[in-house]
C-alpha cells in the first residue's frame, strides 16, 4: 500500500472522528421532546397522534417520571435538564389537556428546582383552568379539578412562601368551582384570602353562612373555630394598640387587663389606632371597630352571628371567656380564657365520667389512691391545663376540677407559671410523655394529691 | 343474500387461516398485556394507562387487520383466477364485494371481541388488586369499544374500496392515510375556519371544504380520547354525539361500499 493512501486514510479517519465528536457535542443534550417543542406546535403534536393522544400522553408521563427519577438532582445545576423536563410536561398536557395525574405529578416534580416553583404554580393553575373549561362535550367542570387547584395553592403558600399573596387565594377560589370541592377548602380559601384582604368581615360572613347552611355538626364546629380565630386576631390587634398606648404613658407593659380597660385615655387611643388601620381596608375608607360574636358559646348547630363593636363596647372573648394578662416567660401576655375553659372541659369530661363509674363500682366511694384508680381504669390523668393550672380533686363532690383562671392567682406551672425548682415541689412534666403506665399516672397523682391537700386545707 | 353470506363466511375462514392475522393478534396480546406492567410505572395513573392502551390497541390493530388482510382479499382472488369461478357461478360482482366486506368485518370484530375480553379481564384484575370497584369504568369502556366497532366499518369499507381497483401495497397505504385523515377532521375544520378569516382565500377554502366533506369523520367515533374523563363527569354531564356518529358511520360505509361495487363492476380482469 502506498504511503499517500495510508496518509489519506488517516486524514479521512481523523476528519470522520472530528465530525462525530462535533455531532455528539451538539446532540448529546438534545432529546426528541426538545425538537417536538421547537419545531412543532401543540396543535400539530395533537394532530400527529392520529386519535391516540390520550395514550401518548400517558406514555409521555411515564417518560417524565423516569426522567425525573434520573435527573432531578441536576435541575438546579443544569438548566437544560429542567427545560427538557418542562417541555415534556407541556407536550404531555397538550396531548391531553385534562390529564389530572400529569398535572399533579409535574406540579410536584417541578418544585424540585428552585426556578421550577413558579412554573409549578403556573402549570397547575393552567391545568385547573383547562380542566374547568366546558364545551359541547364537557358540559360541566371536571369534578376533581379542585385537587389540581389545591396543589397550586399549596405551592403558592408553602413552596413559594406566599411570595405573591394573591396566588394562594386565587387558587383556592378557583378550586371552589369544582363540584366535588370539599368543605375544608372553603376555610383554607378564607384564610389564604385574608392575606390579600385583611378586612375580617367578608371572611366572617362566609364562615358564618357556611356554618349556618351546613347540617353537619363537625363542619359547623370547624367554621365556628375559624370565626373565633379571626375575631381573636382582630381583638389582639386592638389590645396590642392599647398596650402600646399604656407603654407610651408608663414606660412599662401592662400586667393586668384592668390597667387597660379602666383607663379611658388608653382605650380611646386604641380605638383610634384600630380605626386607622381598618380604614385602609374598610369600604369608603371609614374605619370601624373589631367584630364580636353575638353568642360566643352557641348551642351545637346554633345560628352563628357576629356584629361590629360600637364604642364603648370592648372586645369579647369569642370563646366565651374573658381577656386577661398573664405572665409568659417573664413577659406580660394577653390571653383569652374561653379557649382554656373549652380545653378544660374536654380534659375533665372523660375523667369525671370514669370517676362516676368508679363510684358506682365501689359503693359511692371516692378513690383514695389515685394511682390505683388510674391503673384500674387505664386512665391517664392530666397534670395541668393549657395555662398551667394543676388538676385538682374535690373529695366533697368527688369531682376533678381546675382552679379558675385569674390574674390574682396566676398558674403555678408552665407555660404561664414558673417551673418550680425545689426538690419537694419539682414536677417532672416529661413523665407525661412517657408511655409507661406506671410512671405517668404516678406523676399526675402526686400533683392531684397536692391539689387536694390545698383545697382541703 | 345467501351468496353474500357464503362469500362472507368463506372470507372469514380464509382470513383466520392467515399467518398475518396471528402475527397481528400476537402483537395485540403483547400490547394489551404490557399495560399490566406499564401501569406500575404510571404512579396514580395505572387504571388510566390500562384503559388508554387497551382502547388504542384495539383501534390500531383493527386498522392493521383491515390494512394487511383486507387489501389482499380482492386482488388475491383476481390474481389466483378464482374470481372467474365465483362470477361464473352466477354471483354478481357487487355481491362478491359485499361478501368480502362482511367476511373482513367479521374477522376484525372477532379480534376486537377477543381483545375486549382480555382488556376487561386485566381491568377487573387491576380493580381487584387495588380494592377499587368501578362499574362505571366498564360501562364507558363498552361504549368506547362500540364506537370503535362503528369506526371499523368505515376503515374496512375503505380498504375494500381501494383493493377493488388498486394494488395491495397502494391500498394499504391509502387505507392508513384515510384512517389518519379521518382522525383529524376536527382539526382540519379548525384550519379551514382560520383560513376563511383571511382575505382572498374563498376558492382555496371551498376546495378544502370539499375535501373535508369527502373525508370520514373518525374522530366523531373516537370516544377513547374522552372515556377516562367522562367516567368522572357522569353520563349526564358528558355529551358525545353517539347518534350522529353511528349515522355517519353507517351512511359513509354504505356510500363507500356502493362506490367499491361500482368500481369493481367496471373492472376488467
Amino acid at each position: 500500500m502506498k504511503p499517500k493512501f495510508v496518509l489519506l486514510a488517516i486524514v479521512l479517519l481523523a476528519l470522520y472522528l472530528v465530525g462525530q465528536k462535533l455531532a455528539w457535542d451538539s446532540q448529546r443534550y438534545d432529546y426528541v421532546n426538545n425538537y417536538m417543542n421547537r419545531y412543532t406546535s401543540a396543535k400539530m403534536r395533537k394532530v400527529l397522534t392520529a386519535g391516540h393522544d390520550a395514550l401518548l400522553a400517558d406514555l409521555a408521563m411515564i417518560r417524565g417520571i423516569q426522567f425525573y427519577g434520573m435527573n432531578y438532582p441536576l435541575f438546579d445545576k443544569k438548566p437544560t435538564m429542567y427545560n427538557q423536563f418542562k417541555s415534556l410536561a407541556d407536550a404531555t398536557i397538550d396531548m391531553d389537556p385534562r390529564h389530572f395525574e400529569a398535572y399533579r405529578f409535574w406540579g410536584f416534580a417541578m418544585t424540585s428546582a428552585q426556578r421550577g416553583k413558579v412554573d409549578a404554580y403556573r402549570f397547575l393553575m393552567a391545568g385547573a383552568h383547562r380542566m374547568a373549561a366546558t364545551d359541547e362535550v364537557f358540559t360541566i367542570i371536571q369534578p376533581n379539578m379542585w385537587e389540581v387547584a389545591k396543589d397550586a395553592a399549596y405551592v403558592a403558600e408553602y413552596e413559594l412562601q406566599k411570595a405573591t399573596k394573591e396566588w394562594g387565594c386565587d387558587a383556592y377560589t378557583f378550586a371552589e368551582k369544582a363540584r366535588d370541592c370539599p368543605e375544608f377548602l372553603h376555610r383554607l380559601k378564607v384564610l389564604a384570602c385574608r392575606d390579600v384582604d385583611p378586612d375580617p368581615i367578608p371572611a366572617l360572613q362566609e364562615l358564618a353562612t357556611r356554618a349556618n347552611q351546613s347540617g353537619n355538626v363537625a363542619i359547623w364546629q370547624l367554621n365556628l373555630d375559624h370565626m373565633r380565630r379571626i375575631i381573636s386576631e382582630e381583638h389582639k390587634r386592638f389590645w396590642d394598640a392599647a398596650s402600646q398606648a399604656y407603654y407610651e404613658i408608663h414606660g412599662a407593659s401592662p400586667t393586668r387587663i384592668e390597667q387597660l380597660t379602666k383607663n379611658v385615655g388608653i382605650l380611646k387611643k386604641a380605638v383610634q389606632e384600630y380605626q386607622k388601620v381598618s380604614s385602609e381596608w374598610a369600604e369608603g375608607g371609614v374605619g370601624q371597630l373589631y367584630p364580636n360574636m353575638v353568642n360566643p358559646l352557641p348551642e351545637k348547630k346554633g345560628k352563628l352571628e357576629f356584629r361590629i363593636a360600637q364604642i364603648p363596647e370592648l372586645p369579647e372573648d369569642p370563646y366565651g371567656g374573658e381577656y386577661l394578662i398573664l405572665d409568659l416567660q417573664g413577659k406580660p401576655s394577653l390571653v383569652g380564657t374561653g379557649i382554656n375553659e373549652l380545653e378544660r372541659e374536654s380534659f375533665l369530661e372523660p375523667i369525671n365520667q370514669t370517676l362516676k363509674e368508679y363510684q358506682k363500682d365501689h359503693n359511692g366511694e371516692c378513690p383514695e389512691d389515685l394511682d390505683a384508680f388510674s391503673q384500674e381504669y387505664n386512665l391517664r390523668l392530666p397534670v395541668a391545663d393549657g395555662f398551667g393550672y394543676p388538676l385538682l380533686l374535690d373529695y366533697g363532690k368527688c369531682e376533678f376540677y381546675f382552679p379558675p383562671v385569674s390574674e390574682e392567682n396566676p398558674p403555678p406551672l408552665p407555660p404561664y407559671g414558673e417551673e418550680k425548682k425545689t426538690a419537694d415541689e419539682e414536677i417532672d412534666l416529661t413523665l407525661m410523655e412517657d408511655d409507661s403506665a406506671d410512671s405517668s399516672p404516678a406523676s399526675a397523682t402526686d400533683e392531684v394529691k397536692a391539689g387536694t391537700a390545698d383545697s382541703d386545707g | 343474500m345467501i351468496e353474500i353470506l357464503t362469500i362472507g363466511l368463506n372470507t372469514f375462514r380464509e382470513a383466520i387461516r392467515s399467518k398475518v392475522l396471528y402475527l397481528i393478534l400476537f402483537f395485540m396480546v403483547l400490547m394489551i398485556g404490557s399495560s399490566f406492567f406499564l401501569e406500575t410505572l404510571a404512579l396514580d395513573g395505572g387504571d388510566r394507562l390500562i384503559k388508554n392502551l387497551g382502547l388504542s390497541t384495539i383501534s390500531f390493530f383493527g386498522l392493521l387487520v383491515a390494512m394487511f388482510i383486507g387489501v389482499n382479499l380482492i386482488p388475491q382472488e383476481v390474481e389466483s383466477k378464482t374470481i372467474y369461478t365465483i362470477v361464473s357461478q352466477g354471483v354478481q360482482r357487487w355481491q362478491f364485494v359485499l361478501g368480502k366486506f362482511l367476511g373482513l368485518i367479521l374477522t376484525v370484530y372477532v379480534n376486537i371481541a377477543l381483545m375486549t375480553v382480555m382488556l376487561l379481564g386485566i381491568l377487573l384484575y387491576y380493580f381487584a388488586t387495588t380494592d377499587m370497584i368501578e362499574g362505571v369504568t366498564f360501562f364507558w369502556m363498552i361504549k368506547a369499544i362500540f364506537m370503535e366497532l362503528l369506526a371499523m366499518l368505515i376503515v374496512v369499507a375503505v380498504a375494500i374500496l381501494f383493493s377493488s381497483f388498486s394494488t395491495p401495497i397502494l391500498s394499504a397505504v391509502m387505507t392508513g392515510c384515510v384512517y389518519i385523515i379521518g382522525q383529524m377532521t376536527n382539526d382540519f375544520w379548525d384550519y379551514i375556519r382560520l383560513q376563511s378569516e383571511k382575505q382572498g382565500t374563498e376558492i382555496y377554502c371551498a376546495f378544502l371544504k370539499v375535501i373535508y366533506y369527502l373525508c370520514p369523520h373518525l374522530d366523531m367515533l373516537n370516544l377513547k380520547k374522552q372515556v377516562v374523563h367522562f367516567e368522572e363527569l357522569g353520563a349526564a354531564a358528558a355529551s358525545f354525539p353517539y347518534g350522529a356518529g353511528a349515522f355517519h358511520a353507517i351512511t359513509y360505509t354504505a356510500v363507500i361500499l356502493f362506490i367499491a361495487c361500482l368500481a369493481f363492476s367496471k373492472r376488467d380482469f
